[in-house]
């Protein structure tokens, strides 16, 4: 086990494409850190570049107490799981996942031996004579994650280990990777662009646009509490609601805005000093809003409902505004028809105002 | 207006009709598809049944159909006795292995060389190996033969200016260089001489099969492999080889095929039909392939029968190997 620095970590290739930049993090010892963000934000090359199969354009990369430059990636005490899983075709399970120990010179009996140990930990014995071409996609997944354990790494890297499997066998591995890491109590570095995998593994989350970091924080910090714009419409499905709008006042008790042409101005909580007539974006979740009748709240219409079984997403027209505010209730709650015009309510406590850089005022 | 227009359907329905009676939509794929299949029949299917019928007759084609005489196994008792059928197939595979084995040996790491050092120049390097396999075996076979001359040849001048360098009234390389010309035409190099020539025009071709197949091993293995500790030689022998293994049995068979019916190469290096158009393979025989056997016996001695037989042994003899190769590629995997 190792803690994880990254000190002005950057990556640019030839031609000046600037993918990270100077980026700081620290990963504890065993602490679960999941880097999350949108497609080319560079947290795969960023994983590549801790394994060592980047190289780094200035900073330092440091696993425990050791500088990692000129390391290759075998003497990082690094192990990495594949989003392809990367199993060697020609090979058994065993060999597979005995192929580090055999390359490091260890005799046949040990190897056998360690290879043993990370399969029964995995629940993986039985497939041990089998090639990867005869094993499911959970179960390659398994022998990837048994591959890396077999190395007894101070950091296990995975990299969107979990996107080429099924919605269920996703839910499962997800289970199974965290009781791993309660198991073998090994720092672990995850990346995925799936907000779910990164809210219920991650110790802490990373969220990462564009090549530096937005926030880093607890799953539930980052919901409750994100820090701009970009970090509140990434954590939560369906994403938050952004609703354009005008500072009406602004007093201790927070900020009045109005959305839409609605008549009902809404008092947001915001430190004061907001200037009025100052344009603002109210941020508000799917499951923050609550459908009443026309004569209560802002009113609106129902365009489309999508039924989820114990959930239900609608979709509503409110007057003034461009886009449609996503509203997530229980279906039982629902009661509401497509076309139909009702009122709609939000929590206000867990609303956010951010400024037009996108900072969250709420926070204060 | 109306009289105009029945005057024009009338001439048009007609040739309509009389196409339909032939050309119906059961029969269009079929009439569509035979310029292929009577093109084989006739190019493909009737000589090779007619060389079956053929081996079991004696037949000199100057004497017309009319000559054929049925000789039984006779043609393939003789051919197999044969001393010179015997000296040409195991000139042939002399040559095969030779020329054979080298070429996959450098295609191979060639290659891997290609594909994992040259990005940009890439193409153009693999251009400039494959040159040669497109290039006219005439063309090919001329350019050696005035290379290989004896007295004005290039090689003979490197090779003897080398052993003919002296340092303080030595010549420390002498013992390695020759330091008279060399006749490429002595029985003795002739093979020597086919097989480097052959190996050239094919390396190419086999480091372009094997290049695409490498192309095809995703990188994510290699990567796992450095992170596992493989070098760059443990990752050659550990991922790429294991997984050529497919590309490297197609091209073997390619190999086997082309090398045990080899005839353009020898037969131009080796001066055609010979002096008076009735020897062939070059002093003693020492370049005449089966092929080349199969052609003298055919179109000098005249005697299609006993050729027919040579070439179907000498299928025979490919089928075996193929099956062989099939065989010790297939255990493995």
């Amino acid at each position: 086990m190792a803690s994880l620095q990254l000190l002005g970590v950057e990556k640019s290739y030839k031609g000046g494409a600037s993918i990270i930049k100077k980026l700081d993090l620290f990963v504890e010892d065993g602490e679960f850190v999941v880097l999350v963000g949108p497609s080319g934000c560079g947290k795969s090359t960023l994983l590549r570049m801790i394994a060592g199969l980047e190289e780094v354009t200035a900073g330092h990369i440091l696993i425990g107490d050791k500088r990692t430059e000129g390391l290759p990636p075998s003497e990082r005490g690094v192990a990495m799981v594949f989003q392809s899983y990367a199993l060697y075709p020609h090979m058994t399970v065993a060999e597979n996942m005995g192929f580090s120990l055999k390359m490091a010179g260890l005799p046949k009996p040990q190897v056998a031996q360690a290879v043993e140990r990370a399969a029964e930990v995995l629940q993986i014995t039985h497939l041990l004579q089998r090639k990867p071409k005869a094993l499911s996609g959970g179960q390659r997944q398994r022998v990837a994650i048994g591959r890396a354990i077999v190395r007894q790494p101070s950091i296990f890297l995975f990299d969107e280990p979990l996107s080429n499997l099924d919605a269920a066998l996703r839910a499962q591995m997800r289970l199974e990777l965290a009781k791993l890491h309660k198991q073998l109590g090994t720092t672990m570095v995850y990346v995925t662009h799936d907000q779910t995998e990164a809210m219920t593994l991650g110790d802490r989350i990373v969220v990462l646009n564009g090549g530096h970091i937005e926030q880093t924080g607890r799953p539930m910090e980052l919901y409750e509490r994100p820090g701009n714009q970009f970090v509140a419409g990434f954590i939560g499905s369906p994403k938050m609601n952004f609703l354009p709008c005008r500072v009406q006042a602004s007093s201790e008790r927070g900020a009045t805005v109005q959305i839409g042409s609605s008549p009902r101005p809404l008092q947001i909580p915001a430190p004061s000093g907001r200037v009025a007539g100052e344009p603002v974006c109210l941020g508000v979740r799917p499951e923050h809003v609550r459908l009443t009748t026309p004569d209560q709240g802002i009113p609106a219409r129902v365009d489309i409902i999508e039924e989820m079984g114990d959930v239900a997403v609608a979709y509503l027209h409110v007057a003034g505004l461009e886009r449609h505010l996503v509203v997530k209730t229980p279906s039982s709650a629902m009661g509401f028809y497509e076309g139909g015009q009702v009122g709609v309510a939000a929590e206000l406590e867990c609303c956010h105002l951010f400024n037009q850089q996108g900072v969250n005022l709420s926070l204060g | 207006m109306s009289a105009v227009m029945e005057r024009r359907e009338t001439p048009a329905a007609a040739p309509v009709k009389s196409r339909r009676r032939w050309l119906t939509r059961k029969t269009a794929p079929y009439v569509f598809i035979s310029p292929f299949f009577i093109l084989f029949a006739v190019f493909g299917l009737f000589p090779l049944l007619f060389t079956i019928y053929l081996s079991f007759h004696y037949w000199d084609p100057s004497t017309g159909l009319g000559g054929m005489k049925w000789v039984g196994f006779e043609n393939f008792t003789f051919v197999l006795t044969d001393d010179w059928f015997h000296k040409s197939l195991y000139n042939t595979f002399w040559i095969a292995l030779v020329s054979g084995v080298p070429q996959h040996l450098a295609a191979i790491p060639l290659a891997f060389f290609l594909h994992t050092r040259l990005s940009r120049w890439r193409n153009a390097v693999v251009g400039l190996y494959f040159l040669p396999f497109i290039t006219s075996t005439v063309a090919i076979s001329l350019v050696f033969t005035s290379l290989f001359s004896r007295d004005y040849g290039l090689i003979n001048v490197l090779l003897t200016q080398m052993g003919q360098w002296e340092v303080a009234g030595l010549r420390p390389l002498g013992w390695v260089f020759p330091t008279e010309n060399i006749d490429w035409n002595d029985p003795g190099y002739t093979k020597w001489v086919i097989s480097f020539v052959v190996w050239w025009r094919y390396v190419g071709w086999n480091t372009v099969l094997y290049l695409s197949a490498l192309q095809t091993i995703p990188k994510d293995l290699y990567e796992a492999a450095s992170i596992d500790g493989a070098s760059r030689r443990q990752q050659f022998w550990h991922i790429t080889v294991p997984l050529l293994r497919p590309m490297m049995f197609l091209a073997i068979t390619l190999s086997i095929i082309g090398n045990l019916q080899l005839f353009e190469e020898p037969f131009i290096l080796t001066g055609g039909l010979g002096p008076g158009g009735t020897s062939i393979g070059g002093p003693d025989q020492a370049g005449k392939t089966a092929a080349m056997h199969m052609y003298a016996t055919a179109y000098i001695e005249s005697d299609f029968g006993t050729a027919s037989a040579v070439a179907w042994l000498l299928f025979l003899i490919i089928a075996m190997m193929t099956w062989a190769n099939n065989k010790a590629f297939k255990e493995k995997s």
